[in-house]
């Protein structure tokens, strides 16, 4: 079954039939033959059509029609089985690709042939002399609920038959066989006038439909209505008629349609305000970052030149040394969030290049032990690495150092005196990297976002150390940028262990 | 009584219906329903001791499901541009349809009606739009049917201009 609709075929039903359901819909090729179809055959042919029948042995209207004379060619009202009519829209899209839509008009097309058959009735008894008040006639007109109005001028006209109910709701003066300035009562015809005269001085069969206005009953309650004209006779006549219950489905097609195009706006403005917000973030970040450096490091070296200058020391008593060694401590770790901040947002901001060369994995697992060797070593925690044969590894040294520097900065952190940190490296299917821990571990929730950056998490390690809480935001950065991938294996008491897959 | 005809234009979804009810009625729903067709309502004011009864033409908004058919427009005196200073899209359509309220009315007497101004923390339209209208010639009013921000004033004021007061 169908179907990939072509852009084009699914602007021309949303513009021309709307609702655009309970549509047939059939795809054929030049000579007619059916390529695929869509929608319920049942409805609208007496048989099922077969792929590569022609088109025409169950719609015999469309024999000769394809190619299409203009594209697209409407047939108006054919009766493709029984008491049903459609309008037939027949679009070109290529040379061997035509689109037939069936568009359903039984309701539309029975309710004007009875109308008119009305109306034909109506004039007989009139002009062959017969009471106006005939009953046959009359209780017939009721049952459709049109208003009939044979015109007298642009603005005069005369209710024929009976007075339907809904007009005695919305007007319940108005009697039949009653002159009305018509475009008083309904002032949306003023306009509609325009279009049925013109559709009038061409004397062609048919009729006009006018477009759907609304009038408010009485009762308070809303109609929709829709008028047409129409000639008899050479009479000409405006027919009006609630549409209740096809609007419903119409109306509420569109209510959605607008109702997501609204909502689509909505997230669509929430988004940019998001985006901008987030670049004003990062941005701010990074400044502020930048120009905190001077000053934090211009205290760090006054610290630092108090605690050098012994003399002055001497002079100090112990409380006040005390507290220009914490001054020196809690600038250093000022200096080092700041540095991290600093490094995180031009991660974010995308300001840094990856450059990767073929490198020593061996090589970078030392480095990186031998930059965590002290603080190890402040912890009696050992370090191992199952990494005995050498593999090359294609990366940014720099970036990826960092990233094995923060794993165990982070590693050594959450893991109590005489513990045991290890990086091993499993090369069977591809490298991967694992730093593994026997520290405190974490819960699920907490190892769910913990490469989100400013973890909102405690960053207080087993043994007071202090964090900024940005470390593993920055691993995640360099993985992503280098195409990697990280996960982390964790549970409370149990160690954790950070997997980089290469 | 002198008969007035007024349209109000706009896309859909910018408070068409809303500022009518307001006007007429003296209600606000913050529900949205989308208006089918045409919806004709009548009021009668008094202007400079001159009775009124304005014709508001309340059209479906304008948008690629329905199109508003310029002969709604004929025969109008008045046109009321709306568009909704939350979506910046309403603009382009309100341009669209200034253009085609010229040529189908060209005696009609056209306003530019900002609404939704009890969201004005929210709008997408800013003072250079609304001077690029006004340098064109236009009345611009910023209304708000939900609070009945002068919803009045407009209607009042396409009223004087319609009776050249």
């Amino acid at each position: 079954m169908l179907i990939n609709l072509p852009k084009n075929i699914v602007k021309y039903l949303v513009d021309e039939l709307p609702p655009f359901t309970g549509i047939l819909i059939f795809k054929t090729d030049a000579e007619s033959n059916i390529i695929d179809f869509h929608g319920s055959y049942k409805e609208y042919l007496t048989e099922k059509p077969e792929i590569g029948k022609p088109i025409h042995d169950y719609v015999a209207a469309v024999h000769s029609m394809i190619p299409p004379v203009i594209s697209p060619m409407v047939l108006n009202k054919i009766q493709t089985k029984d008491s049903k009519y459609s309008d037939i829209h027949i679009i070109k899209e290529s040379e061997n690709e035509y689109w037939l839509l069936l568009n359903d008009q039984s309701r539309e097309a029975e309710s004007i042939r009875e109308i008119l058959q009305k109306i034909n009735e109506y004039k007989y008894y009139n002009e062959s002399g017969l009471s106006l008040n005939n009953e046959k006639t009359l209780n017939a007109l009721e049952v459709f609920d049109y208003l009939i109005l044979k015109i007298q001028n642009d603005k005069e006209a005369e209710i024929n038959g009976k007075v339907p109910s809904w007009l005695k709701l919305l007007k319940p003066n108005l009697s039949k066989n009653k002159n009305i300035y018509f475009t008083e009562v309904f002032p949306y015809l003023e306009v509609f006038m325009f279009e049925a005269n013109e559709f009038w001085a061409k004397k062609e069969n048919g009729k006009l439909k006018s477009g759907i206005w609304s009038e408010t009953l009485e009762n308070g309650n809303e109609i929709l209505l829709t008028a047409y004209a129409v000639t008899h006779n050479l009479e000409k006549y405006i027919l009006i008629s609630p549409l209740e219950d096809k609007i419903d489905s119409e109306q509420m097609a569109l209510q959605m349609a607008r109702e997501q195009k609204l909502a689509y706006e909505k997230l669509e403005k929430a988004e940019q305000k998001l985006k901008t917000l987030l670049e004003y973030k990062d941005k701010f970040v990074s400044i502020v970052s930048h120009d905190l450096r001077s000053p934090v490091a211009a205290v760090l070296g006054i610290a630092e030149m108090l605690i050098n200058d012994d003399e002055e020391l001497s002079k100090l008593d112990e409380f006040y040394r005390e507290m220009i060694l914490s001054i020196k401590d809690e600038m250093l770790r000022l200096l080092d969030y700041n540095d991290k901040l600093y490094h995180w947002s031009n991660l974010e901001l995308g300001n840094f290049e990856i450059v990767k060369t073929e490198t020593s994995l061996k090589k970078i697992i030392t480095t990186a032990h031998r930059t965590a060797e002290k603080k190890l070593k402040l912890k009696n925690i050992s370090f191992s690495t199952n990494l005995n044969t050498d593999v090359k590894v294609n990366v940014d040294l720099t970036l990826f150092l960092q990233v094995l520097n923060n794993l165990m900065a982070n590693a050594i952190k959450f893991t109590p005196e005489n513990g045991e940190i290890s990086i091993n490296v499993n090369t069977d299917n591809k490298i991967q990297i694992a730093v593994i821990d026997s520290g405190v571990g974490m819960p699920k929730e907490v190892s769910e976002n913990i490469f989100s950056g400013f973890s909102r998490n405690s960053t207080i390690g087993t043994g007071g150390e202090k964090g900024t809480g940005l470390g593993l935001g920055i691993v995640k950065k360099i993985i992503d940028a280098h195409g990697f991938a990280i996960h982390v294996e964790s549970e409370p008491g149990k160690g954790s262990k950070f997997i980089i897959s290469l | 009584m002198i008969k007035k005809k007024v349209v109000m234009l706009g896309s859909f979804a910018v408070g068409k219906t809303s500022l009518v009810q307001r006007f007429v009625n003296s209600i606000f729903s913050e529900k949205y329903l989308t208006t089918i067709g045409v919806k004709i309502d009548q009021k009668i004011i008094n202007i400079d001791n001159t009775e009124v009864n304005l014709l508001l033409w309340d059209i479906h908004g304008n948008d690629d499901y329905q199109k508003i058919k310029p002969a709604y427009i004929m025969g109008s005196s008045g046109c009321f541009i709306v568009i909704d200073g939350t979506r910046r899209s309403t603009l382009e359509t309100g341009i669209e349809l200034i253009e085609t309220a010229k040529k189908t009315a060209p005696d009609s007497h056209i306003i530019i009606l900002i609404n939704k101004s009890d969201l004005k923390e929210d709008w997408d339209i800013n003072d250079h739009d609304i001077n690029e209208f006004k340098s064109q010639g236009f009345e611009v009013f910023e209304t708000s049917a939900k609070t009945d921000n002068t919803v009045e004033h407009a209607f009042t004021r396409i009223s004087e201009l319609m009776l050249n007061k």
